[in-house]
């Protein structure tokens, strides 16, 4: 063997060595010693400044009897804890615990309304300071965040994953940005009153009631009427439908679909929003017994963008009446021309100007 | 003196420039302009790309042969591998705090110093080939792999409108973060200069020009990115804003793999490997120049690292580190930046003085 023969083992075990460090072995652990959170619920506290926060664990079974033999009400088990934020709360937690707590499997992050709007902004805050915790998760809003979370619905074994892929399925009517990512930029974003999706429990299930607004102060949560108008007003709808009378007859349009386009412009002093809805959607159903297809496909599209522009305008009426802006308009104007728009949220200079633009399409077999 | 394998190939030359420039701000970015600009740093962005430009027009394929601006190019590189060497220690910093907040969280600091260190001193020991081979090779699988991952992330641009510049531009702020991304301008002229004297033809501008502009798009195209999904005004409140915003991207359904972001990630701390072992490797090829001796470049690389190791060892946050960066580090980089074009104007006067000779002997 040659010199330089040796110097290439020491060179390839030290660099073995050296890459063994790198394998992330400091941090192994094995399953079973992990109690991986997937959800959290946080309520109001008896005591002021003081919340309860219920931490969501999979039972983690350890022998192969042990997975046959665990009874499916004892597959899930949540443990409730009374402290006054985020940090304090996992520790506490851990107290009570054998295994480690880990954090990067959260699916489902429920707060009561009743906890105010600036102690959301902090545990979410948290959440983005803390490395282990991936903000993918979903935010909601409900008005008893333990019974939400330890709910159990039908459809699913696993508690939190049906409300969870109800939420990231872009299957819902009116989408509402619930990932814990995107509501943190919305609080820390001026102009906008941040919004989570509204979950209720109803009987064994649950169910998607609207939306809260994170508004300064206490949460405020909007009925689905509103809901929907925020939802037409931004252009979040994804599958509406509308039902309209046309001569006594009703005439149900679905699959409605469309963008706003936004325009400022300042005028003495005055900012004048023009925000013009285009939507097209389908006839569902009706419409049949009314004559002429073509002329009464243009008294249909009126009267259906007639009532999406009233439910637009009754949001924003609501909005405007409660000094919130759900639909980011203060903030596109500060993102517009930020000499034109004023700190906070005030609607005192404001003209909103909403249009509607409706078009029936792809009617489909029937007609 | 250049034997025929140290020499750096014309596509090795593009791709090194590139690694070297990007390496320079690519964890932190675009943090610090947005800071100090908010949403009006796309404006410094596109002068300081301009800026990036003129320095890659400005240099010549070679330098003068007037001995005094040899020297003073020479003294110019000391001070300006003096601060990048800083700014590169804020970097490695940087990317260590990163790789411990999110993935290594039990892993001591020095175990994943040690082994960063000791493959960035042993490549740039390697002669130039090897630097050659390693940008020629990684560069392009870097680029695409995070051309992908961009690609999967367009999808989350919520915020197209905070891409362009408000109607309302503060001319002070925009000054104020273009001095601040001085510190990535710096490494263009430097590189430049460094890998043009072991090419194998001088680097024509169509050459030179090259680096830096993929460099600078690869740079914009991250900015138009982050700053569509996150909006300037959460951004400023995160440490590694392209780091967060590539945590989000989850496929929930494929295969359990949620954050498909990491595999960036772990190609990004390899780009920042290469790029300093082009910097190291740059520093060990202006030291032979001084010193002829055979070892010069193994024992430069050595103590680079060293250095690196240790200051990055105990520099106690990404944000004391951060602070060294924008307070004394960028200030240097544009004092360095001023001299540099103060001597590039002399150089274009000399090559005006000596093509109008050449004409008027005609």
């Amino acid at each position: 063997m040659r010199a330089g023969d040796h110097r290439w083992l020491a060179w390839g075990a030290l660099c073995i060595l050296l890459a063994a460090g790198l394998t992330g072995c400091w941090d192994q652990r094995p399953v079973e010693t992990r109690a991986a959170v997937t959800a959290i619920g946080i309520d109001p506290g008896k005591h002021p400044g003081l919340y309860r926060f219920t931490f969501v664990f999979p039972n983690v079974t350890t022998t192969t009897t042990s997975i046959a033999t665990t009874p499916a009400t004892q597959e899930f088990f949540h443990y409730t804890v009374s402290a006054a934020n985020l940090a304090d709360a996992f520790s506490a937690i851990q107290r009570r615990q054998s295994r480690v707590l880990y954090l990067g499997q959260i699916r489902l992050l429920a707060l009561s309304t009743r906890v105010p709007s600036e102690v959301w902004r902090r545990f979410l805050q948290t959440a983005v300071q803390s490395g282990p915790m991936v903000l993918t998760f979903v935010v909601v809003g409900t008005s008893n965040a333990q019974s939400l979370v330890a709910l159990v619905p039908p459809s699913e074994v696993v508690p939190e994953l049906a409300l969870y892929r109800t939420l990231t399925c872009d299957c819902q009517p009116f989408l509402v940005a619930s990932r814990a990512w995107h509501v943190w930029v919305q609080m820390e974003t001026p102009g906008i009153t941040p919004i989570v999706p509204q979950v209720m429990v109803h009987e064994d299930n649950y169910v998607l009631r609207g939306i809260d607004l994170l508004a300064p102060g206490r949460p405020v949560t909007w009925p689905l009427a509103d809901t929907w108008g925020w939802a037409y007003a931004t252009g979040h709808v994804h599958e509406g439908t509308v039902t309209v009378n046309e001569r006594g007859e009703p005439v149900t349009v679905g699959r409605i679909l469309g963008h706003q386009d936004l325009s400022f412009h300042v005028l003495d002093g005055r900012i004048v929003l023009n925000d013009h809805l285009r939507y097209t959607g389908q006839l569902v159903a009706g419409g049949d017994a009314l004559g002429n297809p073509i002329t009464t496909d243009r008294t249909i599209e009126r009267a259906v963008a007639s009532r999406l522009l009233t439910m637009a305008q009754q949001a924003v009426k609501r909005a405007q009446a409660s000094g919130t802006d759900p639909f980011g308009w203060h903030r596109d104007l500060h993102w517009t021309d930020a000499s034109a728009a004023s700190p906070g949220l005030s609607w005192r200079r404001w003209q909103v100007r909403l249009t509607v633009q409706f078009l029936l399409q792809n009617e489909g077999v029937l007609r | 003196m250049t034997t025929a394998d140290s020499r750096m190939s014309r596509v090795g030359f593009v791709l090194a420039a590139t690694a070297s420039i990007v390496a320079e701000g690519l964890f932190v970015w675009p943090l610090h302009v947005v800071v100090a600009a908010g949403q009006n740093a796309i404006l410094a962005v596109g002068i300081t790309g301009g800026w990036t430009v003129a320095i890659a027009l400005a240099h010549p394929a070679a330098l003068p042969s007037v001995p005094r601006l040899r020297h003073a190019f020479r003294v110019l590189d000391i001070l300006g591998w003096m601060v990048l060497g800083t700014v590169d220690t804020v970097m490695i910093v940087s990317l260590m705090a990163m790789l411990k907040t999110f993935y290594f969280f039990e892993t001591p600091l020095w175990a994943l110093l040690l082994p960063f260190c000791a493959v960035v001193g042993w490549a740039a020991a390697k002669p130039r080939a090897t630097v050659n081979r390693l940008a020629t090779f990684w560069v392009p699988i870097l680029f695409v792999g995070s051309l992908i991952v961009a690609l999967m992330a367009m999808s989350h641009i919520h915020y197209p409108r905070t891409l362009l510049p408000n109607q309302a531009v503060d001319g002070k702020a925009v000054v104020q973060a273009t001095a601040v991304m001085a510190y990535m301008v710096a490494p263009v002229g430097l590189t430049l200069r460094g890998l043009a004297t072991s090419v194998q033809t001088p680097p024509t501008t169509a050459v030179r020009l090259w680096g830096p502009l993929l460099a600078w798009s690869f740079l914009l195209a991250l900015y138009l990115l982050v700053v569509g999904t996150l909006g300037p005004n959460a951004l400023i409140h995160l440490r590694w804003p392209i780091v967060f915003m590539l945590d989000q991207i989850t496929l929930d359904s494929a295969f359990f793999i949620s954050r498909v972001g990491i595999a960036v990630i772990f190609g990004w701390t390899l780009g920042i490997a290469l790029g300093l072992i082009i910097h190291v490797d740059l520093i060990g090829e202006s030291a032979q120049t001084q010193w002829t001796h055979p070892a010069t470049r193994g024992v430069v690389a050595g103590s680079v690292t060293c250095l690196w190791f240790f200051a990055a060892l105990f520099t106690t946050t990404p944000a004391t580190a951060s602070r060294l960066l924008l307070s004394w580090l960028d200030p240097a980089a544009i004092g360095y930046l001023g001299i540099e074009a103060a001597l590039l104007f002399i150089v274009a006067i000399i090559r005006r003085t000596h093509t109008s000779k050449a004409k008027e002997s005609d």
